[in-house]
C-alpha cells in the first residue's frame, strides 16, 4: 500500500503498540522492569561499590542508616548498610542480577521441557499423550516449591560436598525450571491438537514431511503466542521461588547472594531496629514480580482475540 | 398498496476505530410491507447482517447507529432503551440465526423453552401456552411427542425448524432470518424454506431474509434488495430484479451463480474481477466502480443514490 | 480408457466404541462405522470426476484416502496401476508417487499456515522435491507459480492474512501445483467463497485443467457447480455409491431417488417453467 516499510515502522503502527500506549500500568511496569534488567546487567557500572569485594568493604560502616552519614566513618550510603558494611543498593543491584539470571533460566528450561513435551502429546495422541500428560498431572499436585526443594535435595546428596556451593546455581535453575513445566505443556499440548487437525498440516503431510518436522516448522510458530503469555507469569513465580528457596536456606549461597538471601539476612535484624535491610530487597522483589505479572496479564489479554 | 410493517429511513452503522471511524452500513433506507418476505442478499461484507442487527438493536459494541431512524408501525425503535426494546424483540420482532444452538438452551427441554417464550409474551395460562407449544411444533413438522426432548436429541434441520416454531410462538408481525439455511443441506433447506415461508403467510407475518444465495432469494422472497459494501445497490420485486437486473453487480452477481439446468464443461462461468473493498479502505465514489466493466469518471467522483427507488448508479441517471 | 486413478472396493470404517472400562463395565459391544462403504470409480486422465454429496455422505475422507492422508480400512487406490497404500513400496517410489498427487482444501484460512510469508509456503514442496537448485531458480519458480494463479511475483512476500479469500484460494492451489503434480483432489475449494470469487477460481481450475493436463477429483455438495466442472459425477449417501454417470446425463436423466430428490431440492435463480 504505502511501499516497504522497516520492521520498526510496522511495530509502531501495530495495534500491540498501539494497546500498549494505551495502557499506563503496562507502561510503567514495562519501565520498571526494564530498568531493572539494565541494572542488573549493568551491575559493575551502576552499583556504587562491589559488595562481594572484602577489600572495599569497612566494618565500621556497619548498620548505617539509610541517607544518614555513618557516626565512625561520615560515609553516606543511599539504602544503608548491613551488618558487614556492605551497600545495600549495591547488594540489592548484583542479588537481583542473581535473582534474574536464575527466574530467566529457569523459565527457559521449563518452557523446553514444557513445549517439547506438549508438541508431542498433542501431535501424537495416543500412549504418548496419556502418558506425559498423567505425569503433569502428578506433579501439579505437589506444590511446586516443594518439588524444587525435593529436587534440591536429592541434587545436593549427590554432589561432592566442594562442588556444592559451586553448583548451587545451577541446583537452583534445574530445581525451579523442572517444577515449572506443567503449564507450558498443558498449553502447548491444547493448542497443538486444534492446530494439527487445520488443513496446512495436512497440505504439509501431503508432501510427505515427517512429524517431527511438522511440529518444529508449522505448528511450533503457531502456538509461541501463549507461551510467551506463560512464560511471563512464570517468570514472575520463578522469581518468587527462588527468592523463596533462598529464604529457606536452601538456595544461593552467601556468597552469591540473591534477593531472596538479602531479605534472609535482613530479617534478622528487623526486631533490633536496622529495618532497611529487610525492606529495600523485599521491595526490589515485589516490584520486579508485580511488574513482570502485570506485563504477563497485559500480554494475555492482548495476545487473547476472544477478550477483544 | 399495502401498508408498512417496517420502514428504516437513511441508516448508517458505523464501528469506531483507531484511524477513525468503519461505516458498516451506509444511507441504507426500505419498507417491509405486511404479510412481504424481503429478501437481503449480497457477499459477506456486504452489510446484510448488520442490516439485521440494527433492526433488532443487537449490534455488537463498539458499534452503534449513527444515523437514520428505524419505524415499527407507527412506534420509533431505534432510540428505545433496552427495557423497552425487550418487549418488542421476541414478541413483535423475532430471529432465526444461521446456527440454530445459538438460539436454543442445550441444558432445557424444548417444550420448556417454547412454554417460557409464550408466556414472557402473551398473557396466557400455563395450560393454554403448554397447548399452544404442542400445535406449534406440529405446524414445523416434528411430532408433538417429542416436547420434553433436548436440543441435541435434533438433527441440525429439525434444529432450525424448533427454532423456527420458537420465533413464532409469540406471534410476531417480523421475522428476520439470518442465513436461516445455510448451514443446512441443500435438500433439509428447501424444505426449511418451504416451511418458513408457507408458516408467514399464514400468519400473514412479514420476513426479512438475509442470504447470500440468490437461488434462495428466487424461490422464497417477494422483493429483494441487493447490498454491497454497506450500501443498496439495488431494490425492487425479486422477478423484475432478477429477470431485468440493472446494477452491473446484481447482474454479475446472477451471471456468476451457476445453475444446475445451464451449462457444461466448456461452459466459462461468468466472474467479476476483484472483491469486496475491506471497510477500511472503501473507493471513493460508487464503491463497486474499480470492479465494474461500465464505470466512467463520474463513478469515481460521486456516489449514486437510489434512483427512483431502484438502483443506485449512474448508467441510469438522467434517463 | 485411460485412468490415472482408479479405486477399487474402498471402505473406512471408524472406530466409535467407547473406552474399553467403559464397555466392560455396560458391557456393550464395539460400534463402528462405515464412513465409505464398498466405492469403485475410475477417473480418466486429463478429466475432472466430481464426487457429490450430502454432510456425512464419506466425501472428504474418500478425498483423503485418494491422496494417502489417510489409510483405508479395506479396498485400494491405484495410481497408474501401482497402489498407493501398498507397504511394500520403497520410500523413494513412494515419494515418487505423492510428488504427482495434490490437494486444494476448503477453508481458505486455515490452509495456509498464518505464520508463513507466501514465497516460503510455495517453496516448501519445491525443497522438499528437491524440483529447484539454488535459491534464484527456486524463486522464479515461485514467482512463476504466483502469475499462473493470477497473482503477482511481489506477493510473495506478503503473509496470509494480507489476502482476501478468493486470493487465498488461489495460494492453496499455487501450493498444489508446485510439485507438478498430475491429479489435484479440491476438496469443496469454494464453499466458502461468495459466487462472484467461485466463479473467479472455478475459471482459474478449468484452465490449468486445459493447461497443464491436470486430472481433477472434485468434491461438493452443489450439484450447480458440478454441472459446469466436471465430465463425471457420482453421487454419494452415507457413504455408499448411489449412481454413477456422464455430468449432463445424471442431471437430465437421474435414475435413483436420492439423486433425483437433490436435482430438485438445489435452488435455482430461474426455474423452467412447469
Amino acid at each position: 500500500m504505502n511501499g516497504e516499510k522497516s520492521a520498526w515502522q510496522r511495530f509502531l503502527a501495530s495495534d500491540f503498540f498501539y494497546d500498549f500506549k494505551r495502557s499506563p500500568v503496562t507502561i510503567v511496569s514495562f519501565v520498571i522492569v526494564v530498568t531493572l534488567i539494565l541494572m542488573a546487567i549493568l551491575a559493575d557500572l551502576v552499583a556504587p561499590t562491589n559488595p562481594f569485594d572484602p577489600g572495599s568493604l569497612n566494618l565500621m560502616n556497619g548498620f548505617t542508616p539509610p541517607m544518614e552519614p555513618n557516626a565512625f566513618t561520615g560515609e553516606t550510603f543511599l539504602l544503608g548498610t548491613d551488618d558487614q558494611g556492605r551497600d545495600l543498593l549495591s547488594a540489592i543491584i548484583y542479588g537481583l542480577r542473581v535473582s534474574l539470571f536464575v527466574g530467566l533460566t529457569a523459565v527457559i528450561l521449563a518452557m523446553f521441557i514444557g513445549v517439547s513435551l506438549g508438541l508431542l502429546a498433542g501431535y501424537r495422541g495416543g500412549w504418548v499423550d496419556a502418558v506425559i500428560m498423567r505425569i503433569a498431572d502428578i506433579q501439579v499436585t505437589f506444590p511446586s516449591i516443594l518439588i524444587a526443594v525435593l529436587i534440591f535435595g536429592v541434587a545436593r546428596g549427590l554432589l561432592p560436598p566442594d562442588l556444592r556451593d559451586e553448583l548451587a546455581i545451577t541446583v537452583l535453575i534445574v530445581a525451579i525450571g523442572l517444577s515449572e513445566w506443567v503449564p507450558f505443556a498443558r498449553t502447548v499440548r491444547g493448542t497443538t491438537m486444534v492446530e494439527k487437525e487445520k488443513e496446512y498440516v495436512q497440505a504439509a503431510r501431503l508432501i510427505g514431511l515427517g512429524s517431527s518436522q511438522i511440529m518444529v516448522r508449522h505448528i511450533l510458530p503457531n502456538v509461541l503466542s501463549p507461551v510467551l503469555v506463560i512464560a511471563t507469569i512464570t517468570l514472575a513465580l520463578a522469581i518468587i521461588a527462588e527468592a523463596t528457596l533462598s529464604f529457606l536456606g536452601v538456595g544461593a549461597p552467601p556468597t552469591e547472594p540473591s534477593l531472596g538471601t538479602l531479605i534472609r539476612i535482613g530479617q534478622d535484624f528487623l526486631f533490633s531496629g536496622e529495618w532497611w535491610i529487610l525492606l529495600f530487597p523485599a521491595v526490589t522483589l515485589l516490584a520486579l514480580a508485580l511488574s513482570v505479572n502485570l506485563l504477563g496479564d497485559w500480554l494475555r489479554d492482548t495476545l487473547n482475540p476472544r477478550l477483544k | 398498496m399495502s401498508e408498512s410493517i417496517l420502514r428504516v429511513q437513511n441508516l448508517r452503522v458505523v464501528f469506531p476505530h483507531r484511524h477513525g471511524e468503519l461505516v458498516a452500513i451506509d444511507d441504507v433506507s426500505f419498507e417491509v410491507k405486511k404479510g412481504e418476505i424481503l429478501g437481503f442478499v449480497g457477499e459477506s461484507g456486504a452489510g446484510k447482517s448488520m442490516t439485521g442487527a440494527a433492526i433488532i438493536g443487537l449490534i455488537d459494541p463498539p458499534g452503534y447507529v449513527e444515523q437514520g431512524e428505524i419505524w415499527l408501525e407507527d412506534q420509533r425503535i431505534d432510540q428505545l432503551d433496552m427495557r423497552a426494546f425487550t418487549k418488542i424483540r421476541g414478541r413483535r420482532i423475532s430471529m432465526v440465526f444461521q446456527d440454530p444452538l445459538t438460539s436454543l438452551n442445550p441444558l432445557r427441554t424444548i417444550g420448556d423453552q417454547l412454554i417460557e417464550t409464550i408466556q414472557m409474551h402473551l398473557p396466557v395460562s400455563q395450560e393454554e401456552a403448554k397447548r399452544k407449544a404442542m400445535a406449534g411444533l406440529e405446524e414445523v413438522g416434528i411430532d408433538p411427542a417429542r416436547f420434553n426432548a433436548y436440543p441435541h436429541e435434533f438433527s441440525g434441520g429439525m434444529r432450525q425448524r424448533v427454532v423456527i416454531a420458537l420465533a413464532l410462538s409469540a406471534e410476531p408481525e417480523l421475522i428476520i432470518a439470518d442465513e436461516p439455511t445455510t448451514a443446512l443441506d441443500v435438500s433439509v433447506q428447501a424444505q426449511v424454506l418451504e416451511l418458513l415461508k408457507k408458516l408467514c403467510r399464514e400468519r400473514n407475518a412479514s420476513v426479512i431474509l438475509i442470504t447470500h444465495d440468490m437461488g434462495v432469494i428466487a424461490e422464497t422472497t417477494d422483493r429483494v434488495a441487493v447490498l454491497y459494501a454497506g450500501r443498496l445497490a439495488e431494490i425492487g420485486p425479486t422477478e423484475k430484479v432478477l429477470h431485468q437486473p440493472e446494477h452491473p453487480y446484481t447482474r454479475g452477481l446472477i451471471a456468476s451463480t451457476p445453475s444446475v439446468e445451464l451449462g457444461n464443461i466448456d461452459t466459462e462461468l461468468f466472474q467479476i474481477e476483484g472483491a469486496m473493498p475491506r471497510l477500511d479502505a472503501l473507493p471513493t465514489g460508487c464503491a463497486f466502480h474499480p470492479r465494474c466493466e461500465h464505470a466512467q469518471d463520474r463513478c469515481v467522483e460521486q456516489r449514486p443514490d437510489l434512483l427512483q427507488e431502484r438502483v443506485a448508479c449512474w448508467l441510469y441517471a438522467d434517463g | 480408457m485411460d485412468e490415472f486413478i482408479r479405486i477399487e472396493h474402498l471402505n473406512q470404517r471408524f472406530d466409535l466404541s467407547e473406552p474399553w472400562l467403559a464397555r466392560m463395565i455396560y458391557r456393550r459391544p464395539k460400534k463402528f462405522l462405515d464412513a465409505v462403504d464398498d466405492v469403485s470409480f475410475g477417473i480418466e486422465r486429463g478429466k475432472t470426476y466430481a464426487l457429490v454429496g450430502e454432510s456425512g455422505s464419506g466425501k472428504s475422507t474418500i478425498a483423503r484416502m485418494a491422496v494417502g492422508l489417510l489409510t483405508p480400512t479395506g479396498g485400494r487406490v491405484l495410481i497408474d496401476g501401482q497402489d498407493l497404500h501398498d507397504g511394500s513400496l520403497s520410500v523413494a517410489e513412494q515419494r515418487r508417487i505423492r510428488q504427482r498427487l495434490q490437494m486444494v482444501f476448503q477453508s481458505p484460512y486455515a490452509s495456509l499456515n498464518p505464520r508463513w510469508r507466501v514465497g516460503s509456503i510455495l517453496a516448501e514442496p519445491l525443497r522438499v522435491f528437491r524440483l529447484v537448485d539454488g535459491p534464484q531458480a527456486e524463486q522464479a519458480r515461485v514467482h512463476e507459480l504466483l502469475e499462473q494463479v493470477g497473482l503477482s511475483a511481489s506477493d510473495a512476500r506478503r503473509f496470509p492474512h494480507e489476502f482476501s479469500g478468493g486470493q487465498r484460494q488461489r495460494i492453496s492451489i499455487a501450493r498444489a501445483l508446485a510439485s507438478k503434480p498430475d491429479f489435484i483432489v479440491c476438496d469443496e475449494p469454494t464453499s466458502a467463497l461468495d459466487v462472484s470469487v467461485q466463479a473467479q477460481v472455478l475459471n482459474l481450475l478449468k484452465q490449468l485443467q486445459r493447461d497443464l493436463g491436470l486430472t481433477y477429483l472434485f468434491i461438493t455438495h452443489d450439484l450447480a457447480v458440478v454441472r459446469v466442472m466436471a465430465h463425471r459425477i457420482g453421487v454419494l449417501k452415507s457413504g455408499k455409491l448411489v449412481e454413477e454417470q456422464a455430468t449432463e446425463k445424471l442431471i437430465e436423466s437421474p435414475q435413483s431417488d436420492y439423486t433425483r430428490m437433490l436435482i430438485r431440492s438445489a435452488p435455482r435463480i430461474h426455474r423452467a417453467a412447469s
